[in-house]
């Protein structure tokens, strides 16, 4: 499966709800590149730009208006570690956790 | 190299690249017809590409790559891809009128008209590129294109009244025989004359290929202090000429040629003589900048290896985007489209891609982890902001004011 | 937690260069490999090339510079876009670096050897380094 399939794929508990889209992969440095497990965001061009920007990942925090703008997704991003992922394909993942559950993405690194 | 030295090329580069076809025919237009009333869009636009070139030159320093190489990851490909296909019809446009501007600078000096000269001057250019090294090339026409100072001292040998001068860039609103219309059409077209993005590209290259490190910040930052704001004065001055010689005869630019005419008003022969070495040096100078930074673009975008630092052979794909722009652009300039509609409809559509080019040096600029202490400060942050917000509206004007206006001809 | 880092910001798009710095293109896409024993997946092939990105650009452009890069590449070459094995990074920071040379990869930057002995080489003055 490459990256790009999994990049936007929609993420359900396991009650078949969608709680997200797959943002970004969180790997080890190299040389073995494991994934560690997946960043989760909600649908939207917001959402999607406060992850690319890096907003969302806590790598930047200015210019001001684009941090406010962003602020409400940067908020909702979600982490779940490789181990809570039932199943990965790119029509959808699986995480084995309610949202609640899992940890806000500015908390794990 | 000596520090004086940088100095001094850094600046001249930045007021070689300031001024170009773009300008020559945008601000003596806009002279012609709003006198200094559009004047105080240079003091945007000149704040605007020493704020983005001082951080495309933080971004080069630190990781000394140029600052756009980094824009694909944070607009992801397609956006990209967009912003590229874009900058690529630009530039076709724009250095086809380089070519004519070029062509032009051999009329006046011979009075053969200047169609005729399109194939020398691609000859020339062609020659430069592949003979001569960067360096050379960034000097030589930065040190000739002082010669259009020429246009400053002309204002002043025009004896204007400064008052009527005065009174008139004040004035924000068109002229009684213009319309709103026109006059915003205008505004945009002066955006995208003088914040032309190869500007912020070949500051940030040229900060790479001088391999200047962190340490180097404060030479960058002078280079910047003082080269730009000099290209905003000669822009003024220009439309302050076309303004004094123009604007009470009700004269429309609408060739070429009359762009030097108010410096041969004012200063005769050798005024025209200087004037006609520093058109040629501008828009040849452009004409190998704007060349360069879209061929470059498009090598960075697919991550291919890229010219003058290695040989041709070694920059296939390179060398052929470059070769194909220049010799679309010159058969674009052989079928005898106006070179000034062509010029006006370039900066405008120039003007409407620059969202595309600012916003991703700005994300990049505040990556703290890449850019550690050379991260964006408040200055560069609401400058720059302000200038994204401005630069967003005047794209979205560009067009709907270029069918509006009829490309200003209403 | 242990150190991990984001796929985007380090290595989705970013610049290949060589052992050398020479650039090779950019990281237009990465194959996951998936261990037959359940285990984490791990990042196994960067693909390179107009072929993989025109897939993630989508739409008829995208489509045709996957067909372009496609029937370009030299014939006798596997159909699937340019791959090489992620363990030949040799460093992410500030650009992805390999530990081999360009010339040692096979069938990456194709067009790039294409224009260069068909067009680029056979015009005056070439052989000459500019610097």
């Amino acid at each position: 499966m490459r990256i790009s399939e999994l990049l936007d794929a929609p993420v359900v508990d396991p009650a078949e709800r969608q709680i997200g889209v797959v943002r970004d992969l969180r790997v080890t440095p190299r040389p073995r590149f494991q994934v560690t497990g997946l960043t989760i965001g909600q649908p939207g061009w917001l959402d999607r730009a406060a992850h690319a920007w890096g907003f969302a990942e806590g790598r930047a925090a200015a210019p001001w208006p684009l941090r406010k703008l962003t602020q409400r997704a940067a908020r909702r991003a979600r982490f779940a570690p490789v181990a809570l992922i039932g199943s990965w394909g790119p029509e959808r993942v699986v995480v084995t956790a309610g949202f609640t559950s899992l940890q806000p993405l500015d908390e794990s690194s | 190299m000596n520090r004086a030295f940088a100095f001094t090329l850094g600046t001249l580069s930045a007021i070689g690249g300031f001024i170009d076809i773009g300008d020559l025919v945008a601000d003596a237009q806009v002279g012609a017809r709003f006198g200094l009333r559009l004047a105080w869009v240079s003091l945007f636009t000149v704040a605007g590409i020493m704020c983005f070139s001082e951080m495309a030159g933080r971004v080069a320093l630190k990781t000394q790559r140029p600052a756009l190489a980094l824009a694909r990851s944070r607009l992801g490909p397609r956006f990209g891809l967009f912003g590229l296909i874009g900058s690529l019809l630009v530039t076709a446009l724009l250095v086809m009128a380089e070519l004519a501007g070029v062509a032009l600078a051999f009329q006046l000096a011979t009075s053969v008209h200047y169609l005729l000269w399109v194939p020398v001057a691609l000859a020339l250019v062609l020659l430069v590129v592949w003979k001569l090294p960067f360096e050379v090339m960034e000097r030589v026409y930065g040190l000739l294109g002082l010669a259009m100072l020429v246009f400053v001292v002309a204002v002043w040998q025009l004896d204007p009244d400064w008052s009527q001068l005065w009174s008139s860039a004040t004035t924000p609103a068109p002229t009684g025989r213009e319309t709103w219309a026109t006059y915003l059409f205008f505004l945009v077209a002066l955006v995208g004359a003088q914040m032309t993005p190869y500007e912020m590209f070949f500051f940030s290259s040229g900060a790479v290929d001088h391999r200047w490190r962190p340490k180097d910040i404060k030479v960058m930052r002078a280079n910047v202090i003082v080269g730009f704001p000099l290209g905003g004065i000669l822009a003024v001055a220009i439309q302050a000429v076309a303004f004094l010689v123009f604007f009470e005869a009700g004269v429309r630019v609408e060739h070429l040629s009359q762009t030097a005419l108010p410096v041969a008003v004012a200063l005769g022969k050798i005024g025209l003589v200087v004037a006609i070495v520093g058109i040629f040096a501008a828009t040849f100078g452009a004409t190998l900048e704007t060349l360069f930074a879209s061929s470059y673009d498009t090598a960075q975008y697919f991550g291919w290896s890229y010219g003058k630092v290695q040989p041709p052979a070694r920059a296939a794909r390179f060398t052929t985007v470059m070769l194909a722009l220049l010799f679309a652009a010159a058969a674009l300039a052989l079928t005898t489209l106006d070179p000034i509609t062509v010029t006006i409809v370039a900066v405008v559509c120039s003007a409407s891609l620059l969202p595309f080019l600012f916003l991703p040096v700005l994300l990049v600029a505040n990556d703290r982890e890449l850019m550690g202490e050379l991260a964006n400060g408040r200055l560069s942050n609401a400058v720059g902001f302000a200038t994204v917000t401005v630069s967003v509206i005047v794209a979205a004007l560009a067009f709907p004011l270029l069918i509006l206006t009829k490309g200003g001809t209403v | 937690m242990t150190e991990h880092v984001s796929v985007r910001m380090t290595l989705l798009d970013a610049q290949i260069v060589d052992r050398d710095r020479l650039p090779i293109g950019r990281v237009d896409d990465l194959e996951l490999f998936f261990p037959p024993d359940g285990g984490p997946p791990q990042i196994a092939r960067v693909l390179t090339g107009s072929q993989a990105l025109g897939k993630r650009i989508g739409g008829v452009i995208g489509r045709w510079l996957t067909s372009m890069s496609a029937r370009l590449r030299r014939p006798g070459s596997r159909a699937g876009p340019s791959t090489f094995d992620a363990g030949l990074i040799a460093d992410t920071k500030p650009m992805v670096r390999l530990r081999v040379q360009a010339d040692e990869l096979e069938g990456i930057a194709g067009l790039e050897r294409w224009l260069a002995s068909r067009l680029v080489e056979r015009l005056p003055g070439t052989g000459h380094a500019d610097k």
